[in-house]
């Protein structure tokens, strides 16, 4: 997915005027702002032209012509106030500037997040996570920064322009010629050059990021590297990364030094000309001293202008990947919806209505249920299940035999394909995402926990939940002792993403968050592989109290968890091929009892013997 | 001082160029300070006919036919501009050029030795890192760095050659006018030194407010899962938005100081260059100066203040790059293990723990104690023991990732720290319990420890470690891409390949670090029955919390609290109270259980 995007970047050659009208209407909202802006922008552009204006008043009225003296002290006014003007125009417009890119980028992170926080899981499943924060980062940051920026340096740049040829044409119009004679084909070298530059510089940003990445991957990799020592390979492919990097940035280097002297060059032929045919005209005495040196120093002020107005030209047009990436971020469209019924009646997912939320029992049914990713690997056909409230089922069966589709179907994480999922007997879908979630408890296999305290990650279940809470829900899964026991108890910082804690830590914690959101329903996904035998059997007599009022849904390999399970289901490619008790599905003998006895294979070969 | 020899030492091979860079810079101030000094020679003498009072620019205008001769024909004026001009441009190419050959080539150099060092950093190092701060030490420091040796050090060399020459040439038309034209330089480059030196923590805390709202996505959308399950989004959304209007306000506060420096100072430097204009239209009036020298003392006036103004920024951002140089020779300066030294016996596989004690460098407490147990030349070692016991850490111990701190080990009668580190892991293979893999197909990552292996090889691993039938069935099959840009693959299938990966080495020591705990029992069994197939005499442990994994090993050792309390087999442990068997009666308890409903 992201190296389809990255090809993308280079297929933009023309400006997308529909791309960038939709980008204009987000910043359309600071539309006050930007008017703001540009007026202390034109400010700027007009004293800018006005200096050199005031030094040819100098030389022609107060030194060469000996004027009147008297008009020095309004001349020194004028100036002074074009100063004080300037001082106060460069603060203000740096500050609104950064007042609009700010502001444009804090909206668009907003708007984005929120729509990241009701993307459905197909939408995760399929970007990679990168990917996204690549967009919401440095993309949105880019186009805030062009927005503000760039734009302004547009509209002084015209300004500036439009005022130089102004003036100067009002003065002499053959010495304004001769200034505006190279520009076209400066402005066609600059052009050329700003988009070849920008292109190199995109090169090296690329390099730069699998350097990165490298970096990154080196680090988290280090423990790998070490056991299974491989330092010398992974140096060798990084120095080649790094002489890439080297090789492409002076490329760009090279590029851009080359770019100023060429046009450096063809602007003293301007001022050459200048001084040629001026010079003359000064000694017919047909021009003043303050004239030409006017006219040299605007043509040297013609040109900075004339080149950001290309740069800008070419980074637009190479930013137009990052606005392309960013809109197609804030147009996906979740796949799971509730319908508008629903939300006029529960509310959305980040204003929910909760008055309205009805008390679950936890009766679920799966009516007919079909399911798959992709058209061609049916997951789930045809699957009805009916469980009561209360229920503990276990599901059992193969890696891919659909045992976690049924999950996320019961999460909403998916929704069916046909069929439709009952919960106390009402189509699920007729109530909101949120309400299903409200009352539902989740522990995941690899447990993710959010940086911040033990207690803040417990607390997650709960928001409002009081100490004594926290602290009886951390009890009851057995995870209070560690707790207690760890540097700061339970202030402890977990580390990013929890790094600082084991994972069978990790899991005591997550196992204490969902206790403490007190659910109808709880799934546990693997809640319990990376527990040593003693603490997972002291957290199974917790779990058991636990599910009594609760319905529950337990996948896990290790058998010896499941087998107080009220209900077994056997899953093999999307259907139940087995259901009832641990005994019931031992005396089958069938794919249960295989499975079982293969995990304590020797051991019950004995006792079946001894039975015998 | 360390700072300098930092950037020394990772200079070496572009020491000349860097001094030739400082060269061009000088030729390149001259020439644009000639330009102005044309034009005055252009106005006073030859339009104006003032008497030339300047040895030198006399010897030039005779060289070039005499005053007469220029003033007849301006354009022999006209060509020296462009001349000059490409001489200019020459010169600022050069500049370019050689900035980015040298600050490449040292960032280039930086970043080898920032990524060697980590990778020879002690695996108690990786263990405490924070990966965010090591890689932002990589990558943003380093880039510090190389931006200062691309344009700052021939800036500040420009400023200040420009600054100096161009004084002395005013000071030497008109001294009285030069001193009105220096007399806010001290100001404007104290203000912009001490401006910025104030604004270092503001940029700071910027970046960080910037970094928490990055890593706030980032802990969001690895959490999709949990946030929906917990229907947190609402919550999510006002951490972020927290997060987000902290960066957005600091940002602009940041912005708005800045606009006020460069507000102020652009008036304090206009200012400047009015008192200039006003004494310098008395002075013209009197007669002290020529109109030519007017028009050199406004455009010298340009030419040195924004400069200087630059210096200040310069030298207070060379703080930053000390700053980022402590930061690079912090991770430097950490002593790397040393793989070269020690002895390369031929590794068999009987070992020796003789009163083992460990404990690690920060902790008070022994992790490992009194340890002692031996194992012979192709046996299969269970450990066992809960969460924190010690297993994990004895497992280190046997590959050096840690070394234990009294008691000996030996290997075939080699005491183990006496051992060549690298040496010794390519002989101990070890599976980590939360295995790695690089982002590379799954063929290449088994390949990864042993590049000379064979296609077969590699598929006869994967065999082994009964992940063969799961990578054919991806569409890619050996070639997919593991990680952002491939598939994601499950827990146990990583724990899988890893294996593959550690196996394919042939190493006569295996260690399996609780690397099978994602893998269901039946594959479990499947991966142990293989293994025990191909790697006869091969000796090898396992550290595990299933019985069933456990019982058919020639010895089985259970650790409690860093002790070992007891040894045995699955036959005698059983009989022994003890926690093993404890263990099994658990185990056993649930199959009467579920046997009885």
């Amino acid at each position: 997915m992201s190296e389809h995007f990255e090809e993308q970047e280079f297929n933009t050659d023309k400006l997308d005027t529909g791309l960038w009208k939709k980008i204009f209407k987000l910043l359309w909202v600071h539309k006050k702002k930007l008017a703001v802006l540009y007026f202390f922008m034109i400010m700027v552009a007009t004293v800018d032209v006005a200096f050199p204006y005031l030094n040819k008043m100098a030389i022609d009225t107060f030194i060469s012509g000996n004027g009147d003296l008297s008009q020095l002290p309004w001349f020194a006014l004028a100036y002074f106030a074009c100063i004080l003007a300037q001082g106060i125009n460069v603060y203000y417009f740096i500050k609104q500037a950064g007042l609009i890119e700010m502001d444009f980028a804090y909206d668009v992170r907003n708007r984005a997040f929120k729509k990241l926080q009701e993307l459905s899981f197909s939408y995760y499943d399929k970007t990679p996570l990168g990917w996204i924060m690549a967009r919401v980062t440095s993309d949105i940051g880019r186009l805030a920064e062009i927005l503000s920026w760039s734009l302004m340096d547009l509209v002084w740049g015209s300004s500036v322009m439009i005022g130089i040829t102004f003036v100067m044409f009002s003065v002499n119009w053959r010495l304004a010629l001769l200034v505006l004679m190279v520009m076209p084909v400066l402005a066609a070298i600059s052009v050329w050059f700003q988009k070849r530059i920008l292109k190199s510089y995109r090169e090296v940003r690329k390099v730069n990021s699998k350097i990165t990445g490298a970096f990154s991957e080196g680090i988290t990799g280090a423990k790998t590297t070490k056991t299974l020592v491989l330092e010398e390979i992974n140096y060798g492919e990084f120095n080649a990364l790094t002489h890439d990097m080297r090789a492409q940035s002076i490329r760009a280097a090279v590029l851009s030094a080359i770019f100023m002297p060429i046009v450096m060059s063809l602007g003293s032929i301007s001022s050459a000309a200048i001084l040629w045919y001026g010079g003359n005209q000064v000694l017919l005495g047909a021009l003043q001293f303050g004239t030409l040196m006017l006219f040299t120093q605007y043509a040297g002020q013609f040109f900075e202008p004339l080149r950001q107005i290309a740069r800008l030209l070419a980074e637009f047009q190479m930013a137009q990947a990052s606005a392309e990436r960013v809109l197609s971020l804030l147009s996906a469209e979740p796949q799971i919806v509730d319908t508008p019924e629903v939300i006029a009646k529960y509310g959305t997912v980040l204003n929910p209505k909760r008055e309205a939320y009805e008390k679950i029992k936890g009766n679920v049914t799966f009516d007919h249920v079909s399911f798959h990713y992709n058209p061609e690997e049916p997951v789930l056909r045809d699957f009805s299940l009916d469980v009561t409230s209360g229920q503990t089922i276990a599901l059992v069966g193969e890696t891919g035999s659909g045992k976690s589709t049924i999950v996320n179907l019961l999460c909403r994480f998916y929704e069916p394909v046909s069929g439709k999922i009952l919960i106390d007997g009402v189509d699920m879908r007729e109530r909101s995402i949120g309400w299903l979630h409200s009352n539902l408890g989740y522990v995941l296999q690899s447990p993710h926990l959010f940086s911040g305290s033990v207690r803040e990650n417990i607390r997650y279940g709960k928001l409002d939940a009081t100490e004594e809470e926290i602290v009886e829900a951390a009890k009851l899964v057995n995870a209070h002792e560690f707790i207690e026991k760890l540097e700061q108890g339970y202030d402890t910082d977990v580390g990013e993403g929890g790094g600082r804690l084991s994972t069978g830590q990790k899991q005591l914690i997550s196992f204490a968050r969902a206790v403490l959101a007190d659910p109808a329903i709880f799934v546990l996904d693997e809640a319990t592989s990376s527990i040593d035998t003693e603490t997972e059997q002291i957290i199974q007599h917790a779990i058991e109290t636990l599910l009594v009022h609760r319905t529950s849904f337990i996948i896990a390999h290790r058998l010896s968890t499941i087998v107080s399970a009220d209900r077994i289901l056997v899953i093999k490619k999307g259907r139940v091929v087995e259901d009832g008790t641990h005994g019931e599905l031992m005396k089958k003998k069938g794919y249960y009892f295989r499975l079982y006895t293969n995990q304590f294979n020797e051991e019950l070969q004995d006792k079946l013997l001894r039975i015998a | 001082m360390k700072q300098a020899k930092f950037v020394w030492r990772f200079l070496h091979g572009n020491r000349l160029k860097t001094l030739g860079i400082i060269l061009v810079v000088l030729l390149y101030v001259s020439m644009t300070l000639i330009s102005p000094l044309l034009f005055s020679f252009l106005i006073d003498n030859v339009i104006n006919l003032n008497p030339i009072t300047n040895p030198f620019m006399i010897a030039v205008s005779e060289a070039l036919g005499g005053v007469l001769t220029i003033r007849g024909n301006l354009g022999i004026g006209a060509v020296l501009l462009v001349l000059i001009q490409l001489l200019i441009g020459m010169f600022i190419y050069l500049r370019g050029r050689w900035n980015g050959q040298v600050s490449e080539f040292f960032a280039e150099k930086v970043r080898n030795a920032m990524y060697e060092h980590l990778q020879r950093l002690p695996y108690s190092y990786h263990v405490k890192a924070k990966t965010g701060d090591l890689i932002q030490r990589c990558t943003s420091d380093v880039d510090t760095c190389r931006r200062f040796l691309a344009g700052q050090i021939s800036e500040l060399v420009y400023a200040v050659a420009i600054a100096t020459i161009a004084m002395s040439i005013l000071f030497s038309i008109y001294a009285p006018l030069a001193w009105i034209a220096v007399v806010s330089l001290p100001i404007i480059f104290l203000f912009a030194y001490i401006f910025f030196k104030k604004m270092q923590s503001a940029f700071q805390k910027s970046d960080e407010a910037e970094g928490a709202m990055s890593a706030d996505l980032q802990e969001n959308l690895a959490g999709t899962r949990v946030v929906k399950a917990f229907n947190r989004e609402e919550y999510e959304l006002k951490k972020f938005d927290k997060k987000n209007g902290e960066f957005r306000d600091l940002t602009f506060r940041l912005i708005q100081l800045l606009g006020f420096y460069w507000g102020f100072s652009d008036f304090v430097c206009l200012l400047q260059i009015l008192a200039v204009v006003i004494f310098g239209i008395f002075f013209a009036r009197s007669g002290e100066i020529t109109v030519g020298n007017f028009f050199v003392f406004i455009s010298y006036e340009g030419m040195i203040l924004w400069p200087i103004r630059n210096v200040g920024r310069i030298l207070s951002d060379m703080g930053k790059m000390s700053v980022s140089i402590s930061r690079l020779n912090e991770i430097l300066d950490t002593p790397i293990e040393d793989m070269v030294n020690g002895t390369t016996p031929d590794v068999k596989g009987d070992i020796v723990f003789d009163h083992v004690y460990f404990k690690y460098d920060d902790g008070d407490k022994d992790v490992l104690k009194d340890v002692s147990f031996s194992v012979k030349q192709g046996q299969t070692i269970a450990i066992l023991g809960p969460t924190g016991s010690g297993k994990s850490s004895l497992m280190h111990l046997l590959t050096r990732l840690y070394d234990y701190n009294a008691g000996s080990i030996t290997l075939n009668n080699h005491e183990l720290k006496e051992i060549q580190r690298h040496h010794l892991r390519k002989n101990v293979g070890i599976v980590l319990q939360e295995p790695f893999l690089f982002s590379k197909t799954i063929f290449e990552n088994i390949r990864m420890a042993n590049p000379k292996a064979k296609e077969p090889e590699v598929l006869r691993a994967a065999q082994i470690a009964s992940v063969h039938d799961v990578i054919k069935e991806f569409e890619l099959g050996y070639k997919t891409l593991v990680g952002e840009k491939g598939v994601t693959l499950s827990g146990g299938q990583k724990q899988r390949i890893a294996i593959a990966r550690t196996i394919i080495n042939n190493c006569p020591i295996l260690i399996f670090d609780d690397s099978l705990s994602a893998v269901d029992t039946q594959t479990d069994a499947s991966i142990r029955s293989a293994l025990r197939e191909v790697s006869r005499g091969v000796t090898t442990f396992l550290i595990t919390h299933r019985i069933a994994s456990a019982q058919n090993a020639d010895k089985i050792v259970v650790l409690q609290d860093g002790e070992v309390t007891q040894i045995g087999t699955h036959e005698t442990l059983s009989k022994e109270e003890g926690l093993y068997q404890r263990i099994v009666e658990i185990q056993n308890a649930m199959i009467e259980g579920g046997d009885d409903e």
